[in-house]
């Protein structure tokens, strides 16, 4: 059987919260080691992998391996029932479970509610990918970034990000003007969640879809840093570590710009 | 009309002409302004010619004929009236299709306002140029619309720049809204001053009678507004109501009276009805049709079951988050497949 105890039940909720938007039905894969995430937005141009391992969890067991076809709003439904501080237990069967149950038991055990949620059939193709070496790393304060998305997609709908040695630039132009937001390279500052790293081996100029970067950004609450890679003709990818036990990597595919004359 | 029936005597005059160098099948029975028939007669150069062609119909959409006449800058819409039976006596010949076309002024800014607003939707705001801005691949005609508008009209419902060379416009809704409101004023004021009834047994009686202190003028301005909205986008006339303060009463495209048929030639350029002339075209008829008065009901009895239908039910369940992306520009962006190879 499958039994997975999490003390921090406000986890899964920001977990779930940056993927639903995005992904409606997930497949949770869980093995011994982690519980794995991977699902694509309606067009398939963007992709979120999440990894929790074992080690995130106060008790984790996995007998064999188990998929779960998980429907994010209805689990969603479930834990807005939850408390930050509450406890979360998921529970599924061996073999071709058609149903996980969540416990959620408050901090001083008084009380405990436990939710039954069907699991769906998804017939999706699993993306294996691989581990590339990115032309730009940049890392950043992970509020700042969701700013930057805010505050650019008011200007137009896309966003170009340029690095060059020192500094990231993003910028945005709509009919109302343009917009340039820069970022320079920091890393002597005291707090590390406030710096700006910038880890540069070509420069790279890519331009992406607003409305995607703004959804990601919904991972804000899990991680203080964030963590743009960037090659060129290759997918964006946006990390949000969880903790030391996880990640929730965003993969976007970049917009080839055809027409030059909207710039 | 008085028209109508005197016409059957003026128009084998010229069919009959016209038939001498047409082939058979392509006959009609036409009502033109006298001087356009005139001009169809004596002017030889193709250019000039008043001819047939076939445009968007700014409310429905679909196809409808209008003859242009580059001479005097004009375009006239093309409608048919066709009674159950009838055929036509033209000289020594009977033509069977016994349909009557009415060939009446339109203003060409009904016409063009269409692609005013589409493009104003995609362009985002450009000021362009009228050739520009006029082109439509399924009716490459459209394009002579812009030979017969010039700068002063267009300004009308346009913004506009540039020099006397050089000229570009874009859509001006608010421009386009005083436009059409004054096209409904004038229209009204011709409505109240002619004995047109534009009340009781016309224009939703039932509504009417229940407030009795409605004043006439009211009346008079929605009976106009729905003669215009014939020729408007819904969305567009459903903006004009709303400017006017006037609330539409009729679902459906209005009932026309033959009095109604007439007042809508005056609302569409302010001119009296053109002179009834026969005049042959050459090209296939036109397809729309005259509304009869006697065979529509005046009143829409199904409006109000009808009007449920209008509130938007959601039809899916997806969350604010998962619309907002739904409706992301995914222009030049590859799938993700192409990026990363399936397990």
């Amino acid at each position: 059987m499958f039994e997975a105890k999490l003390q921090q039940g406000g986890l899964l909720k920001k977990i779930l919260e940056s993927v639903k938007d995005l992904v409606v039905d997930g497949l949770w894969d869980c093995d011994g080691a982690a519980i794995t995430l991977q699902g694509m937005d309606s067009s398939h141009v963007a992709l979120v992998e999440m990894l929790l391992r074992a080690e995130a969890f106060e008790h984790y067991r996995c007998d064999r391996n188990v998929t779960l076809g998980m429907n994010h709003n209805h689990l969603s439904k479930i834990l807005k029932c939850a408390n930050n501080d509450d406890i979360v237990i998921l529970k599924a069967a061996d073999q071709n479970p058609d149903s996980c149950s969540l416990i959620l038991e408050s901090k001083n055990g008084e009380k405990t509610s436990d939710f039954v949620v069907s699991l769906v059939r998804i017939d999706t193709d699993q993306l294996g990918i691989p581990e590339t070496e990115y032309s730009a790393h940049v890392k950043m304060s992970s509020g700042e970034f969701q700013r930057i998305c805010r505050d650019l997609s008011q200007f137009g709908d896309a966003v170009q990000i340029t690095c060059s040695k020192q500094d990231v630039k993003f910028s945005s132009s709509g009919e109302t003007g343009k917009a340039n937001i820069t970022l320079t390279h920091s890393a002597t500052v005291d707090k590390e969640e406030e710096s700006v790293t910038v880890d540069l081996k070509e420069p790279v100029d890519l331009t992406f879809a607003l409305r995607f970067l703004n959804l990601f950004t919904k991972a804000t609450p899990i991680s203080d840093t964030v963590t743009l890679s960037l090659s060129q003709e290759a997918p964006l990818v946006v990390e949000y570590k969880i903790g030391d036990s996880g990640h929730i990597r965003y993969f976007l595919a970049p917009k080839i710009q055809e027409d030059e004359e909207n710039e | 009309m008085a028209e109508e029936e005197r016409e059957p005597d003026d128009s084998p005059r010229l069919s009959s002409s016209s038939h001498s160098k047409n082939k058979e099948q392509s006959r009609w029975v036409m009502i033109v302004p006298e001087k356009i028939a005139d001009q169809q007669l004596e002017d030889s150069s193709p250019d000039s010619q008043p001819s047939i062609i076939k445009l968007k119909h700014p409310k429905t959409e679909s196809a409808a004929q209008f003859l242009i006449c580059p001479k005097d800058k004009s375009i006239q819409e093309i409608l048919s009236f066709q009674d159950s039976k009838g055929s036509w006596f033209i000289d020594n010949t009977v033509q069977e299709d016994g349909r009557l076309l009415m060939a009446t002024n339109i203003d060409p800014l009904f016409l063009i306002l269409p692609y005013l607003q589409s493009e104003n939707n995609t362009k985002k705001h450009m000021f362009m140029e009228l050739d520009q801005i006029v082109k439509d691949s399924s009716y490459p005609q459209c394009n002579r619309l812009v030979e017969i508008l010039d700068h002063q009209t267009t300004c009308q419902i346009c913004d506009s720049k540039g020099n006397e060379d050089f000229k570009v416009y874009r859509y001006s809704e608010e421009k386009t809204l005083a436009w059409l409101k004054s096209k409904v004023e004038r229209t009204a004021d011709y409505l109240s001053s002619s004995d047109i009834s534009v009340s009781s047994g016309q224009c939703s009686s039932y509504v009417r009678s229940s407030k009795p202190s409605e004043v006439p003028r009211e009346d008079c301005l929605r009976y106009a507004a729905g003669l215009i909205s014939d020729y408007l986008h819904p969305s567009l006339s459903k903006k004009m109501f709303s400017n006017l303060g006037i609330k539409e009463e009729t679902t459906k495209g209005k009932k026309v009276s033959e009095n109604g048929n007439k007042t809508e030639e005056e609302t569409t350029n302010g001119k009296r009805r053109p002179d009834e002339n026969g005049h042959k075209a050459e090209e296939e008829p036109p397809l729309k049709k005259v509304r009869k008065s006697s065979s529509e009901p005046d009143e829409d009895y199904s409006r109000s079951f009808s009007m449920p239908q209008v509130k938007a039910v959601p039809t899916s369940k997806l969350t604010p988050g998962q619309k907002r992306l739904a409706k992301a520009d995914k222009t030049g962006m590859k799938s993700l497949s192409s990026f990363f190879k399936k397990k």
